[in-house]
């Protein structure tokens, strides 16, 4: 065993010896964790470096030659192998927009600059992420761990410089001794059935039990088994989040449940038959003249690339990573094999006599392929992963559905009820529920509390308000509907009229638009449909300036669309992790902010006044230090 | 005793990266003649401990016995092509019906038989089998097996995830499991007759004071419900029912309790005897321990017998799992004597549960091979463990999958729960879980009950008194001593008459004897203790005559206890499938009488009027296995 000393041209002189990553028992103990490299004197025996829980793993690495993939070598020159990441990493560790080498180079950095910090505690890191973002820099996402269980939903993000050394954290605190032991003293099965009992449905999909320590909201550290339980019941799907304490069996009061509708239940407004004459009429298509277009419900005709195929098309738009829309057959959509693409004879998509099932999958198509182009031509980023994901849609799934969802996998719109709610194909809703999809592979805000009001912030932000500006054509600002979400499917006869909206969130009688007046019981997981007004409206006075309801403060000058929504993506891209609160994502907006328009700029000013003005209190300026504990 | 063909793996003549060449060396085998089916890929390079031919050939699941493995791949092959030429022949187009090899045997006559599981679409059909009989020449003569409708209406993709039905599963049983199984799709036939997708998951329950139950549920794969099929295996010798109908008869009698007969002076037993509690001075197959003395281990089959320390929770948990006992004898004590004389004077009186339990278990071993010539439950000789003193004051006894495990009674309801009856019935559901491995719900449950309380209750002690025929009321009652020792002349179940087992006149848990009386509920897993009254009067009558009570149709001669009991075995060693009805099994017993005596006959004409007696009535029977 040697010192680590080079790993790539990146990383130097870490001098790292049996330390700590993820450890159970740090440095000291019976299971020491290992970064280490193996080095072989006469050269035909690969060696490699080892980062890894523990010391009988690098055994087992030692043994497997074919896993060797990157070349380094340590201090004395001799050669060394490096692993596969995912080897080195763990399963669970991705990378996009960098090489392996430069991932593994960026996470050992990560682990060397926080290992020194918690030396001698149970906390330890499991590298999540290793991503480049649209400024070119390296960030790694790492998972707390205590005792080597998860903490759920407590990440680290390291940033990196040029020189590929940390150059700044972001965190959230923790205490040092969490006082809690982490042999679970509930069986899986004991845990699985406490669950159930409260789903009060029939599952049809589960995840779980796993391992993790939770933090009840009073403060306290739990040891719990962590399990998700889905089904379709009650005419929508669901799926519900439960945390059972792994010691006393009790079920913990962190319960949350998926978005599985755009729309939360907050509108009770009555419409009358009346405001939505008219609808049938959108519907029925008018004559498709140019081949590649299509009809589209909510935006006229629109130009569609799609597949030849024999004699016909296919709805697969091979410029955009094969993004593809499906009938469900009013089934439950997914990556199910019930569900079949969409063809057409003519590409002249939803032209006269094609079958009115076609309408609805333009809409999504479009709004789909729409939405490809936006994250690359605002955000330079590809696709939701920014590695280029397929984007599938189903359409027409369940029956009268009137609700839109992304299933973790695919997007999945319903065909409405017939009454206020039109087909969920527009692309407010698109935007939103893709949006969920890039939040998953993100920053994973957990959809409970005011990081569930984040999430759906981001999809308000980006998913919707952006997007709609995106399809306007970049340009201008101050144009109300942006700000307005869902309009165009929810009763589309009243101008003007929305399900939430962003320059002022309390006229939907429910969302808060002020963090002293944030929603603090356990409705709605705790507000997340409600308190993402806060950061709505956030978002309208950084782009259009403007006057917060309930504070009545004033920002007098927006930075514009494009600027407000370059700093929000790269908040919630960069700066936010699984359990960001509001006053955290004040940091990361000021955070990103100054990223991209310097410290001392109008930009990081306008940020903070706007986050002013909507009650989130914090500094004027990022702090220069995360610390790891409280 | 035959190889375990799964055992100890041979060196293997495969090596890593070279081609396999699936031809037995053997001057025994093929003639190098390549095997007439495709190897799964995967298991040709299966590092260098290559499984055996009929493994490759059939999975790993496949057993034999009593045939070599070239012959078990031979008739296995024949087997499985008569199967699938049944449904081609039946002008079915497809392959989705199709049959996994699970066991090839020869038989008490040397003929050869091979069970084979069905599957539709490639999921199992839970309990359906066809089993090919072969003659001498290694063809397949004629085939078991219910006819399946062609086609069955089945939405084969299933909604619900394996993961999530096993979640359902759990939180249906009412008690968390110790043990739980993977999710895994069958195709089950429901009581309404249809076919429905499912997931089957099993799971052990081990509460501290009641035997351990390992339970089977379905959960519908589509509907993600819990289906009404589910059931526990075999997992006592008295049901709860049964232990508080027990409790009604005893009633408010004042008793002394059990307690044990005092052990005599060392005099009077032999050396390698023991005093037993139930069967007086009885010889034991014992070894020397390792220490100075003795220890209750059979020399000869290796079985032993064990205390158990009236440990709580695994002790007395089920073998296989915990690793206690798991059939290795490793759990609890051994029982130990120094000078081979056991139950004597002076002796720990803790050894004389032990006593009973071995002499039954040894004497068992024997009547199997003495009476049908079988080499142990499995035909190739399974060593029987015995646990006793299981947990405190047990009322009960059970078979856990490799062991037997008895309690010591509360000595009110029953005393030690040793007796041979009982040790006979435990061991035969080994037999059964070795053979036709009837399902324990319904009426292939009810016939897993008759075939333990008739093979094991009646044929073992009726084989312990020297196989005479002597109508002894008591070879065809079952549990009398154990049960209310303080009452003499009563028992737990009674197959000559099946019903004075009725302690409540309102209550409907009692065993009947006919099939037009039959229990139709849900209770004991659709009544397999109570409906086993149905086929054990069928044994009684066909063995000793009499009348059945309720048609009142007289058998004027019986066959006596050894043809009744040939009869009853082969039926069910050869001709038993996991889902076999009272019906089918008339049409089980016919054949096995047939096989034995000829189909002209007295055994046979007295097994037509025995079943008919009780009310089964032959059942055409369709000949192709899809209809």
């Amino acid at each position: 065993m040697t010192d680590v000393s080079r790993i790539g041209n990146r990383l130097s002189a870490v001098g790292v010896r049996h330390s700590a990553i993820g450890s159970r028992s740090s440095a000291i103990g019976d299971r020491p964790s290992v970064i280490g490299v193996r080095s072989s004197a006469n050269g035909d025996r690969p060696s490699v470096i080892g980062v890894r829980s523990s010391a009988i793993r690098q055994a087992e690495l030692a043994a497997r030659p074919s896993a060797v993939n990157v070349a380094a070598t340590d201090n004395l020159g001799r050669s060394l192998a490096v692993l596969s990441a995912s080897e080195i990493f763990g399963p669970n560790f991705d990378y996009v927009r960098m090489s392996e080498r430069e991932a593994v180079a960026a996470t050992m950095a990560s682990l060397t600059a926080l290992q020194s910090r918690v030396i001698g505690s149970a906390h330890g890191f499991a590298p999540r992420l290793a991503f480049r973002d649209e400024l070119g820099r390296a960030n790694v996402r790492l998972a707390r761990t205590y005792d080597g269980v998860p903490i759920f939903g407590s990440e680290v993000v390291t940033h990196l410089g040029q020189d590929g050394t940390v150059r700044d954290v972001t965190s959230g605190t923790l205490p040092n001794d969490l006082s809690l032991d982490t042999k679970p003293r509930m069986s899986e099965d004991s845990s699985m059935v406490t669950a159930v009992s409260a789903f009060a449905a029939i599952p049809e999909r589960t995840h779980g039990p796993s391992l993790v320590v939770v933090k009840l909201d009073d403060g306290e550290f739990r040891l719990a088994h962590y399990i998700a339980l889905s089904a379709f019941a009650d005419g929508k799907p669901r799926r519900t989040h439960y945390f059972v304490d792994a010691h006393s069996g009790e079920l913990l009061p962190l319960t949350f449940s998926d978005r599985t509708w755009a729309r939360h239940e907050q509108a009770t407004r009555q419409v009358s038959e009346a405001r939505n004459q008219g609808i049938a009429a959108t519907r029925t298509g008018r004559d498709v003249p140019a081949e590649g277009t299509g009809n589209s419900i909510f935006s006229g005709n629109v130009p569609l690339t799609t597949t030849r195929d024999g004699d016909g098309y296919v709805l697969r738009d091979p410029t955009h990573n094969d993004a593809e829309t499906r009938d469900a057959h009013n089934g439950a959509g997914g990556s199910g094999s019930r569900n079949t693409v969409f063809t057409d004879n003519d590409n002249r998509w939803a032209g006269p006599g094609d079958d009115a099932r076609v309408r609805d999958a333009v809409d999504a198509q479009y709004a789909a392929v729409q939405y490809l182009k936006y994250l690359r031509e605002i955000f330079g980023r590809n696709s939701l992963d920014d590695r280029g994901k397929r984007l599938l849609s189903n359409v027409h799934v369940y029956n009268n559905y009137a609700n839109a969802f992304w299933d973790g996998e695919t997007m999945n719109y319903g065909d409405g009820d017939g009454g206020e709610n039109l087909s969920q194909t527009d692309s407010d809703t698109g935007g939103h529920e893709a949006t969920h999809g890039l939040t998953d592979a993100t920053s994973r805000l957990i959809y409970r509390g005011e990081s569930g009001a984040l999430n759906e912030a981001g999809s308000d932000v980006i998913g919707a308000a952006g997007f709609n500006w995106f399809l306007r054509g970049a340009r201008g600002a101050g144009v109300l509907r942006d700000y307005l979400l869902f309009e165009d499917s929810y009763t589309p006869n009243i101008p003007d009229d929305a399900i939430r909206y962003m320059n002022d969130p309390t006229k939907d009688k429910s969302s808060r638009d002020n963090y002293r007046t944030r929603y603090t019981g356990s409705a709605d997981n705790g507000g997340v449909h409600w308190n993402s007004g806060i950061a709505n409206n956030f978002f309208y006075l950084l782009a259009e300036g403007g006057v917060n309801r309930t504070s009545q403060a004033r920002v007098v000058q927006g930075l514009g669309m494009e600027k407000a929504l370059r700093i929000y993506y790269r908040a919630h891209n960069v700066y936010f992790t699984p359990d960001t609160t509001f006053q955290a994502a004040r940091i990361g907006w000021l955070k990103a902010a100054t990223d991209l328009f310097g410290v001392d700029s109008v930009e990081v000013r306008t940020v903070a006044e706007a986050a002013d003005a909507v009650g989130i209190p914090g500094p004027a300026r990022p702090p220069t230090d995360a610390p790891l504990f409280a | 005793m035959a190889s375990d063909p799964i055992g100890p793996v041979r060196t293997s003549p495969i090596a890593p990266h070279q081609p396999a060449v699936v031809v037995d060396m053997t001057p025994s085998a093929l003639d190098g003649t390549p095997l007439p089916f495709e190897l799964p890929p995967a298991a040709r390079f299966s590092g260098p401990a290559a499984p055996q031919k009929s493994a490759l050939a059939f999975g790993a699941q496949f057993r034999y016995a009593r045939m070599s493995e070239t012959e078990a791949v031979n008739v296995t092959t024949a087997a499985l092509a008569a199967a699938r030429g049944n449904v081609a022949s039946t002008g079915f187009v497809g392959n989705a019906h199709d049959f996994v090899p699970s066991q090839a045997f020869r038989d008490e006559l040397g003929r050869s038989h091979v069970r084979m599981d069905r599957t539709y679409n490639g999921v199992p059909i839970f309990g359906a089998q066809a089993i090919a009989h072969l003659d001498e020449q290694g063809r397949v003569a004629s085939m078991t097996g219910a006819a399946i409708p062609a086609r069955l209406p089945l939405d084969m993709n299933a909604r619900v995830s394996a993961d999530a039905a096993k979640a359902t599963a759990i939180a249906s049983l009412g008690a968390t499991p110790t043990q739980s199984g993977k999710a895994e799709l069958a195709i089950v036939q429901g009581d309404d007759g249809e076919y429905r997708l499912a997931y089957h998951v099993t799971a052990t329950i081990e509460p501290a004071d009641l035997p351990p139950r390992r339970t089977n549920v379905f959960v519908d794969a589509q509907t993600g419900q819990v289906l009404p099929l589910g059931f526990d295996e075999a997992g006592g010798f008295l049901d709860e029912d049964e232990i508080e109908r027990t409790r009604t008869h005893l009633g408010s009698r004042a008793t002394t309790g059990f307690s044990l007969r005092p052990q005599a002076a060392a005099p009077s037993i032999p050396a390698g005897h023991g005093n037993s509690i139930y069967s007086g001075v009885v010889p034991l197959a014992t070894s020397r321990g390792s220490m100075n003395g003795y220890i209750l281990r059979d020399p000869a089959s290796g079985s032993e017998t064990r205390d158990a320390g009236n440990a709580q929770g695994m002790f007395g948990g089920f073998g296989g799992l915990g690793g206690i006992f798991g059939g290795r004898g490793n759990g609890g004590q051994p029982i130990t004597d120094t000078n081979n004389i056991w139950g004597e004077a002076g002796d720990n009186e803790r050894q004389r549960a032990g006593i009973d339990a071995h002499y039954s278990a040894v004497s068992y071993l024997r009547y199997l091979r003495e009476m049908f010539g079988r080499n142990s439950i499995d035909d190739r000789g399974a060593r029987i463990i015995s646990n006793v003193h299981v947990r405190r004051n047990l009322v009960n006894a059970y078979w856990d999958g490799t062991s037997v495990n008895y309690g010591d009674g509360d000595g009110r309801v029953a005393g030690p729960m040793v007796d041979p009856d009982i040790a006979g019935h435990e061991i035969t559901h080994g037999l059964i879980s070795n053979t036709s491995r009837l399902i324990y719900r319904g009426e292939s449950g009810a016939l897993n009950e008759a075939g333990a309380d008739i093979m094991g209750s009646a044929g073992l002690s009726w084989f312990l008194r020297g196989r005479r025929d002597q109508g002894i009321a008591t070879d065809y009652m079952i549990g009398e001593s154990a049960i209310t020792p303080s009452i003499s002349g009563d028992a737990l179940r009674y197959m000559d008459a099946p019903s004075r087992d009725r302690r409540n006149p309102t209550s409907e848990m009692y065993s009947r004897d006919h099939v037009s009386t039959m229990y139709r509920g849900e209770q004991d897993r659709g009544g397999v203790h109570i409906n086993s009254g149905v086929p054990n009067n069928f044994f009684y009558l066909l063995a000793n005559g009499g009348a059945n009570p309720t048609s009142g149709q007289r058998i004027a001669q019986g066959v006596g206890m050894e043809k009744a009991l040939r009869i009853y075995y082969r039926a069910n060693t050869v001709y038993f499938t996991p889902n076999t009805t009272f019906a089918q099994a008339r049409a089980a017993w016919e054949r096995a009488a047939e096989d034995l005596y000829g189909r002209d006959s007295a055994e046979l004409r007295t097994v037509r009027a025995a079943a008919s007696a009780v009310g089964i009535e032959a059942q055409t029977v369709t000949a192709g296995l899809v209809s």
